[in-house]
């Protein structure tokens, strides 16, 4: 199946800041894909690239089998974008942005624009620049959502929204999730963890690493092994045991390629003298922590960028 | 098509305040600028005049500049309304398409700025007595000329910016460059307004217009800011650059290919050390240049031949065999009385140091002289009427009237000319030196009077907001005593002729002297 997006060592530089490093990443369809980092990340950089609205300084990218530099005109009949700061036409009502937005669009769909106005309670007569941040996303979202897009692009959709707005926009674009591919960045990792189907993560311009959410939540487990007597951290410990402590007589890790059978004969091997050994799965938001320190530790000694990349198996390179 | 006209009436609905404010200023123009031309013919009573036709003038006056004024407010609203510039607007992730979205703007541009300065010139000639019909080609060409000088430079501007406030500042820092330019010009010139570009002034306009629709054009078609404003920038800095490296001996010889021998030719050119003729140097401030005065004479061999002189370029050698060549200088001499010898005073800057060096030294100096010769065409022969008359190939004439005297009084004539500045014409006439007082003019000898007006430029418009020109005939002898300003008189049935001038040839001529020595300068100065 072709990828909806995919991307082969796309780089981006503004003079001497790298903002996306060689970024190789593939979106399949059907896909709730989300790209998070921190703020400064180069989640809006790496949008914006896919978009056309920054040409690469390097590398390619592919958006719905398209060079994204020739993403242009007709193309966008098949996307829709928001952006938190995408300048809208504050001075025309809602309904007057759907009227001019319509016509660009042979596949709009009045009956769910009309869905999307009831849904999201947008008050039409009002002119956008008089609308609260929130009623202007949602407004963004209906011009974007009524003519059906094969692909959705989301850049930080939900920052700064009150939690009733954001539920109501996760809804709205979740009823649209069957028939199309969604991409969006985000810094919250709660508010995406909860629909999105595949995550990536995005350090100082570099994707740390992009998988499917229930493999990437599968093989992380916290693990904490309880000793008979003061713990100490046996040597040669496996790269993949990211952040290990010990304290008193508790020796405490997180696994990153967590398989029951083979994590209970590594950890027997080596805490032979274990009195407990409690394996607890983890939320995205710890995951990512581990991800983010264990990276930011092994770039620290030799001073070299922060480099981590997991594969499919979570192991580290 | 649908999309443009979609673009285009979400721009017309946006912005139709400053569609009617434009609209209402062009409208007020094409009211008020009839008003100037009457103004200039001085036909109001004392009172009317002071009251209202000066206000009306300075009303006229001040359209002209507004309606290039709201030109910049729409052309960049309209453009800034979809910007070029940036990363965060609402239609770059929209299906348009940029072809479809230039055109949206271009059509604008057409309905708000194009089609009412259009009506309105259209207008303002069946006011000032032409039948616009005969003058489509002159006007079709001054809206050309508008749009490479107004139009396309500020589309352009605003296509490289991405507000309005930034579009101003630029703007702003265009104006101070152009004024700068200036400066600049007059460090190497005697007028730098007038300095002369070895370019011509089509090359010129060809290059400012196609700079302009290449930087639109890319940043349209490609959203590639640095390099439209790359473009934009290299305008200037090839106009600068060519003053440097332009062959102008090659680019002079196309343009004036004919060199006037010595022998033979119809106007021979030769220096004139008379003592009584005007020959001088004096300090130019600031730039610590001299201004040298060399008086040429002009010996006209053919009957009816016109000497105009356009430019001139000094190279001087000293007995050491250094030597300076000055740039070409644009010359503004008045025109003689065709067909006859005359003196002529022409003027360069040289630089002071090199004066300084020189002064004392016999040089060798060689003026090379860019020259107009025009031959004397048909003969219009006219009596003064009380109103209006039409002069053919020129335009409709008036007398000029002082608002102190009755109408049938005039001092003066003055015209109107269609979009351009009429066709060199020499006027001739006989002032009175009594007041008419009602009566036709007294047949007999009276003071002859003379005048030039108009140009030997055939272009069908001169670039310019209004299609009606005022043309002053500046005639000879117009008062008994200069000091007292004592007027002469134009009595209806004063016979007027006017004489239309062709150019025949463009043409360079050489002036050699040996043995020159550089003027004094005057005494007070060190």
């Amino acid at each position: 199946m072709t990828p909806v997006i995919r991307t082969e060592r796309l780089s981006r530089s503004f003079g001497r800041t790298v903002a996306v490093d060689h970024v190789d990443l593939t979106v399949p369809e059907g896909a709730i894909y989300a790209l998070v980092g921190a703020n400064g990340a180069g989640k809006t950089t790496m949008i914006k690239l896919l978009m056309n609205i920054f040409r690469p300084s390097s590398g390619i990218a592919q958006v719905l089998g398209i060079d994204s530099r020739k993403l242009e005109g007709k193309f966008f009949n098949r996307i829709g974008y928001v952006s938190e700061n995408q300048e809208l036409p504050e001075w025309m009502t809602v309904a007057a942005m759907l009227d001019y937005c319509r016509a660009f669009y042979a596949q709009w769909d009045r009956a769910l624009e009309q869905q999307l106005v009831r849904q999201f309670d947008l008050p039409l007569q009002r002119k956008l620049k008089h609308l609260s941040r929130g009623m202007k996303m949602k407004a963004a979202f209906a011009s974007s959502l009524a003519y059906r897009p094969s692909l959705i692009v989301l850049d930080e959709p939900f920052s700064g929204l009150d939690p009733l707005v954001r539920d109501e926009l996760i809804e709205g674009l979740l009823d649209r999730a069957p028939e199309t591919t969604i991409f969006l960045s985000s810094h919250d990792l709660a508010e995406i963890e909860s629909f999105s189907s595949h995550v990536g993560f995005l350090e100082q311009g570099r994707l740390l690493f992009s998988e499917e959410m229930t493999v990437l939540v599968d093989r992380f487990r916290e693990v904490t092994v309880t000793l008979g007597g003061t713990a100490s951290l046996p040597e040669n410990l496996p790269a993949a045991w990211l952040q290990p402590q010990a304290a008193d007589s508790v020796v405490r890790f997180v696994h990153s390629r967590y398989v029951e059978a083979a994590a209970a004969r590594e950890l027997a091997g080596f805490f032979p003298s274990a009195r407990d050994i409690a394996i607890d799965p983890m939320p995205l938001r710890q995951i990512f922590l581990a991800i983010a320190k264990a990276g930011r530790m092994r770039a620290q000694p030799a001073a070299e960028p922060a480099n981590v990349r997991l594969d499919s198996k979570g192991t580290t390179a | 098509m649908k999309q443009i006209l979609h673009i285009f009436v979400k721009d017309m609905r946006r912005f139709w305040p400053e569609i009617l404010v434009s609209l209402a200023i062009t409208a007020a123009f094409a009211w008020f600028d009839p008003k100037e031309s009457q103004g200039a013919r001085h036909v109001y009573g004392a009172i009317s005049y002071s009251l209202l036709g000066g206000s009306q003038t300075a009303l006229a006056g001040a359209l002209t500049v507004l309606v290039p004024v709201t030109w910049w407010l729409l052309i960049s609203r309209v453009i800034l309304a979809e910007s070029l510039v940036g990363d965060r607007q609402f239609w770059l992730t929209r299906p348009y398409e940029w072809k479809n979205l230039l055109a949206a703007k271009l059509l604008f541009v057409a309905a708000f700025v194009y089609l009412p300065i259009f009506i309105a010139q259209w207008l303002l000639l069946i006011v000032g007595g032409f039948n616009p019909v005969h003058y489509l080609p002159g006007l079709l060409y001054n809206l050309l000329l508008l749009t490479g000088t107004i139009i396309l430079p500020l589309a352009a501007l605003a296509a490289v910016t991405s507000n309005f406030a930034r579009l101003t500042l630029t703007l702003l820092g265009v104006f101070a460059g152009l004024i700068a330019l200036g400066a600049l010009a007059g460090l190497v010139s005697i007028n730098s307004s007038t300095i002369a570009t070895p370019i011509d002034m089509r090359l010129s306009f060809g290059f400012l217009f196609s700079g302009c629709a290449a930087a639109i054009a890319i940043q349209y078609a490609r959203r590639n800011a640095k390099a439209a404003r790359l473009v934009l920038l290299a305008i200037p800095a090839v106009f600068i650059l060519s003053g440097f490296i332009a062959p102008d001996e090659r680019l002079m010889d196309r343009t004036h290919p004919v060199v006037i021998s010595q022998t033979g030719a119809p106007v021979q050119l030769s220096y004139n050390p008379d003592p009584h003729t005007w020959f001088s140097a004096s300090p130019v401030n600031p730039t610590n240049g001299i201004a040298i005065t060399i008086p040429v004479r002009a010996s006209v061999a053919a009957e009816g031949t016109l000497l105009v002189f356009e430019g001139m370029k000094v190279v001087i050698e000293a007995p050491d065999g250094s030597r300076w060549t000055s740039p070409w200088e644009r010359l503004d001499v008045p025109k003689q009385v065709p067909g006859e010898n005359h003196d002529y005073l022409t003027l360069f800057m040289m630089p002071g140091a090199l004066y300084k060096k020189w002064k004392g030294t016999p040089l060798r100096m060689h003026i090379t002289y860019e020259l107009s010769l025009a031959k004397a065409g048909p003969e219009t022969h006219i009596a003064m009427p009380l109103g209006d008359f039409a002069v053919p190939d020129f335009g409709v004439c008036s007398p000029l009237t002082n608002w102190m005297l009755p109408l049938n009084e005039a001092t003066g004539i003055v015209c109107r000319s269609a979009l351009r500045q009429p066709t060199l014409t020499y006027l001739n006439l006989v002032w009175s030196d009594a007041r008419c007082k009602g009566k036709p003019a007294a047949p007999g000898p009276g003071v002859q009077g003379s005048g030039w007006a108009g140009t030997l430029d055939s272009a069908p418009a001169d670039f310019g907001i209004s299609s009606v020109k005022t043309v002053y005939f500046p005639v000879s002898n117009n008062f008994k005593d200069q000091r007292s300003q004592d007027s002469r008189y134009l009595c209806p049935g004063t016979p007027l002729t006017f004489t239309r001038y062709d150019q025949v040839q463009r043409a360079q001529a050489e002036v050699s002297i040996q043995g020159f020595l550089l003027p004094d300068l005057p005494p007070s100065q060190p």
